[in-house]
């Protein structure tokens, strides 16, 4: 039932309308129609009883848990993560941009405090007062804070070792991935005032941690025995 | 004393992949989710499984959210979506329309009125090749035009109203035996 010359009922229109999509001579002319259309009003009406069955039947808390659940259960693919920048502000840095070693044995020292063979082997987030964030290079921790790494090895084996206070602690030892195939994520957090450096290390074969703490002081992690990949990170301490 | 404390289970679910932007979400459950919601239910005819799919289509969404942003109108880009959405789970769930007009059939001769035209549809869908169901969808719920539907879809004039035409001509033909003497627009009208 058309009651203006210009506009046809359609309920995708009377959508945009209050949606607050329409701008201009079209936001009037679709105005003006729904105001004199039966058809487009009984739309109108029927938003608000679908509006009514939402707040009913699923809540805003109920919602945004369920599509967290379902954004946690996706499988990370590095594109999808570059997609979500828009979303997620800042967040989803990659850690650095390591040059990538063509020879294993090359280092790379840059003036983040990251340092290693192979690509970046962690995504860093910090879990502080505010929320989870992605860690820069550089930013300094709070010892209240959590860090958390997001392993992106290769390799089938890894290991993250926390190095502070003249101390070599393990953090993880074991399969790179979850057995869902998912990337393992390694959380820790350290109390005094050292800052510390995290080492992820990385091998196709199973890492001996305890061995590797053993010397873990003495060498740098690039020439520890069977690793693959290795990777430094200072992480500062705020004070 | 320094202390090291590794945390079980990395809580994995607190990276910011795992978590919307809580601005966001609200915005899009004001603005969007209850015309989401209503075409779940439309399509699906059941209250559990809409809220499932409004909640996959929020979470489809926000994987695009560029696109999302970029759309003409974002209401009908999520629209399509839930749309799509739907009728993958109907067609996963192989839903068996002919029993659905087999109901509405019963019900019109107890109302002698005819079935509403979207309920129709709706029935009807599941009659329709896959690509028709979509444009069905768009055409006689939406009410878009069929310009409308080619720019959304990006599939010319001619192949919208060909996919129109074999959702009606595959309506028809459902229709012949159950409710008799209905009419649906001839092909030619497209």
């Amino acid at each position: 039932m058309t009651t203006e010359k210009t506009v046809r009922c359609s309920s995708a229109r009377v959508r945009r309308l209050l949606a607050g999509e329409l701008a201009g001579t079209e936001r009037a002319d679709v105005s003006a129609h729904l105001l004199a259309c039966e058809t487009c009003r009984a739309t109108e009406r029927e938003l608000a009883k679908e509006r009514e069955a939402l707040l009913r039947d699923v809540p805003f808390e109920v919602f945004a848990s369920g599509v967290a659940e379902r954004l946690a259960r996706e499988k990370p693919v590095r594109n999808r993560w570059l997609r979500y920048a828009p979303l997620l502000a800042a967040a989803c840095v990659l850690i650095v941009a390591l040059p990538v070693a063509l020879n294993r044995r090359a280092q790379t020292e840059v003036e983040s405090g990251i340092r290693g063979k192979g690509g970046a082997l962690a995504q860093l987030y910090v879990k502080d007062a505010r929320g989870v964030h992605a860690w820069a290079p550089g930013e300094a921790i709070a010892e209240n804070a959590d860090v958390q790494a997001e392993l992106k090895l290769e390799d089938k084996h890894a290991a993250a070792f926390l190095l502070e206070g003249g101390q070599a602690h393990v953090v993880f030892s074991g399969f790179a991935r979850q057995a869902s195939g998912k990337p393992r994520v390694v959380a820790f957090g350290w109390t005094g005032a050292h800052a510390a450096r995290l080492v992820i290390v990385g091998s196709d074969l199973p890492i001996d941690a305890s061995a590797l703490q053993a010397g873990a002081l003495a060498t740098d992690p690039e020439r520890w025995p069977g690793v693959v990949h290795a990777q430094s990170i200072d992480l500062p301490r705020a004070h | 004393m320094s202390a090291l404390r590794v945390i079980e289970g990395g809580r994995a679910n607190e990276l910011p992949s795992a978590r919307a932007d809580r601005g966001l979400l609200a915005e899009l459950y004001e603005r969007y989710a209850p015309q989401v919601y209503g075409r779940c239910r439309y399509l699906l005819k059941n209250d559990e499984a809409a809220k499932d799919a409004l909640q996959d289509v929020f979470a489809k969404a926000l994987r695009a959210l560029p696109e999302f942003r970029e759309a003409a109108s974002p209401s009908t880009w999520l629209l399509r979506i839930a749309t799509h959405h739907c009728l993958n789970v109907l067609r996963a769930q192989k839903a068996h329309w002919h029993g659905e007009l087999a109901e509405l059939q019963k019900d019109r001769r107890a109302d002698a009125e005819p079935p509403e035209r979207r309920e129709l549809v709706r029935v009807l869908l599941g009659a329709a090749p896959e690509e028709a169901q979509e444009m069905a969808v768009l055409y006689f719920v939406d009410e878009l035009t069929q310009a409308e539907i080619g720019t959304l879809t990006g599939r010319s004039l001619p192949t919208v109203r060909k996919r129109l035409r074999e959702f009606l001509t595959a309506a028809r033909a459902a229709l012949k035996d159950a409710l008799p003497g209905l009419t649906l627009p001839e092909g030619d009208d497209l």
